[in-house]
C-alpha cells in the first residue's frame, strides 16, 4: 500500500528543540545559536561580546560545541562565565538532543542569555534547531564573498550576519557590496554587522542589538 | 556528514508510519530534497543503505525527488530558475530584487509498504 506522510524529515529533532526552547524560556533565558565556518572567528566574537555584555551586567552562559577538544571552552572560561563543552565525537553539528543533555548542568535561573557556539561548518548546523530563539552567523572576510550563494541555507536561517575580521579587508579581494547584496537576496530581513575583534570595531553595535533582543 | 543523522530520521519515521498502517515491510521511501538544502542525495543514499540492514526497510529503496531552486522577481513577478552559479537576475526585466522560493525542501512524501 501507498502511505502518504508528507512531514519534515527532522521532525524528531524539532520536537526536542521545542522542548529545550520551552525550558529556556521558562527560566527567562534568551538563546542564540552561533554558527560559521572553522576559523571564521566565532570564539573571538564571543569573547568580545561577552566582555562587553558582562560590563553591562548581562549574565551570559555558553555552550561550546566542537568535534573534539576543549580549547574554545577554556578561552570562554577565562572570562569567568558559566561554560559547558560538548564534544560531538565526529558529528559536524550540534543537535537538540546534545543540548538537552547539558542544559541541566547550566545555571539557567541565573542567566539572561545563553550562546551556543556550534561546530565550525557552513552546511550542517543550519538544518538542526537546538532550541534557540535566533541563529546568528559569522563570516570572515578572508573566506571569500561567494559564500552566500554557495551556502544559501545558513544565510536564510540566520537572523543576523556578522562580517568579521574587517580589519583585514584591505588585504583581501572580498567584495563587501556583493556579499551583502547576495546575503540580502537570500534573506531580505537579515541584519548585518561588521566587526573586527582585533580593533573592536562594530562590537558595540552588535552588543546593543543583542541586548535589545531580550 | 549530517546525512547519516538525516538518513536515521528518515528510517525511524518510515518504520513508525509503516507499523502504524498495519504493514510490516517497507519497499520504498520517497523524499523531497531541495538542491539548496545542503543535503547531498548521494551521501544520503549511501547512509540509508548502510543503516537499513536488519530493519523492516532492509530491501527498501530511497527515492529522492530533487527540487531545483526557483526565484520570483519582486519587480515584475516573473518566475525563473537561477543559473548554476546561482546568479539571481530576472531574465525578464534584469532586476536583482528577487527572492528564492524553492530549493530548501527537506521532507518525506510517502512510502510503499506491504
Ligand atoms: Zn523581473
Amino acid at each position: 500500500m501507498n502511505i502518504q506522510v508528507v512531514s519534515k524529515i527532522l521532525e524528531a529533532n524539532d520536537r526536542l528543540a521545542d522542548a529545550n526552547a520551552r525550558k529556556l524560556k521558562a527560566a527567562g533565558v534568551y538563546t542564540i545559536n552561533l554558527m560559521g565556518a572553522p576559523g571564521a572567528g566565532k570564539t573571538s566574537v564571543l569573547e568580545a561580546v561577552i566582555t562587553k555584555l558582562k560590563s553591562e551586567r548581562l549574565r551570559v552562559g555558553v555552550i561550546e560545541g566542537d568535534i573534539t577538544g576543549s580549547e574554545d571552552a577554556r578561552r570562554i572560561d577565562a572570562l569567568n562565565v558559566p561554560v559547558v563543552q560538548i564534544n560531538t565525537g565526529g558529528a559536524c553539528h550540534l543537535d537538540a538532543n546534545m543540548i538537552s543533555e547539558v542544559l541541566d548542568s547550566m545555571p539557567l535561573d541565573s542567566l539572561d542569555m545563553l550562546i551556543i557556539e556550534n561546530v565550525g561548518n557552513l552546511v550542517c548546523p543550519a538544518e538542526f534547531k537546538v532550541g534557540e530563539d535566533i541563529k546568528l552567523m559569522v563570516l570572515s572576510v578572508t573566506e571569500g564573498d561567494d559564500k552566500p550563494l554557495k551556502y544559501p541555507l545558513m544565510f536564510r536561517e540566520s537572523a543576523a550576519l556578522i562580517f568579521n575580521k574587517i580589519d583585514l579587508l584591505p588585504y583581501t579581494n572580498f567584495n563587501m557590496d556583493r556579499a551583502q547584496k547576495d546575503a540580502m537576496t537570500i534573506h531580505p530581513e537579515i541584519k548585518i554587522f561588521k566587526t573586527s575583534c582585533k580593533t573592536k570595531d562594530g562590537v558595540e553595535e552588535l552588543c546593543a542589538w543583542l541586548k535589545g533582543l531580550r | 556528514m549530517h546525512e547519516l543523522y538525516i538518513a536515521q530520521s528518515i528510517l525511524d519515521s518510515a518504520v513508525s508510519h509503516c507499523l502504524e498502517s498495519g504493514c510490516n515491510r517497507i519497499e520504498s521511501v520517497t523524499i523531497q530534497v531541495g538542491l539548496a538544502s545542503g543535503v547531498m542525495s548521494e551521501a544520503l543514499n549511501f547512509a540509508f543503505d548502510a543503516i537499513k540492514a536488519g530493519t523492516i526497510a532492509e530491501t527498501a529503496s530511497l527515492i529522492t525527488e530533487k527540487v531545483a531552486p526557483e526565484c520570483v522577481c519582486k519587480n515584475c513577478a516573473q518566475i525563473f530558475e537561477p543559473t548554476d552559479s546561482f546568479i539571481l537576475i530576472c531574465p525578464e526585466c534584469q532586476s536583482t530584487d528577487v527572492s528564492i522560493t524553492k530549493g530548501f525542501e527537506l521532507q518525506m512524501l510517502c512510502l510503499e509498504a506491504i
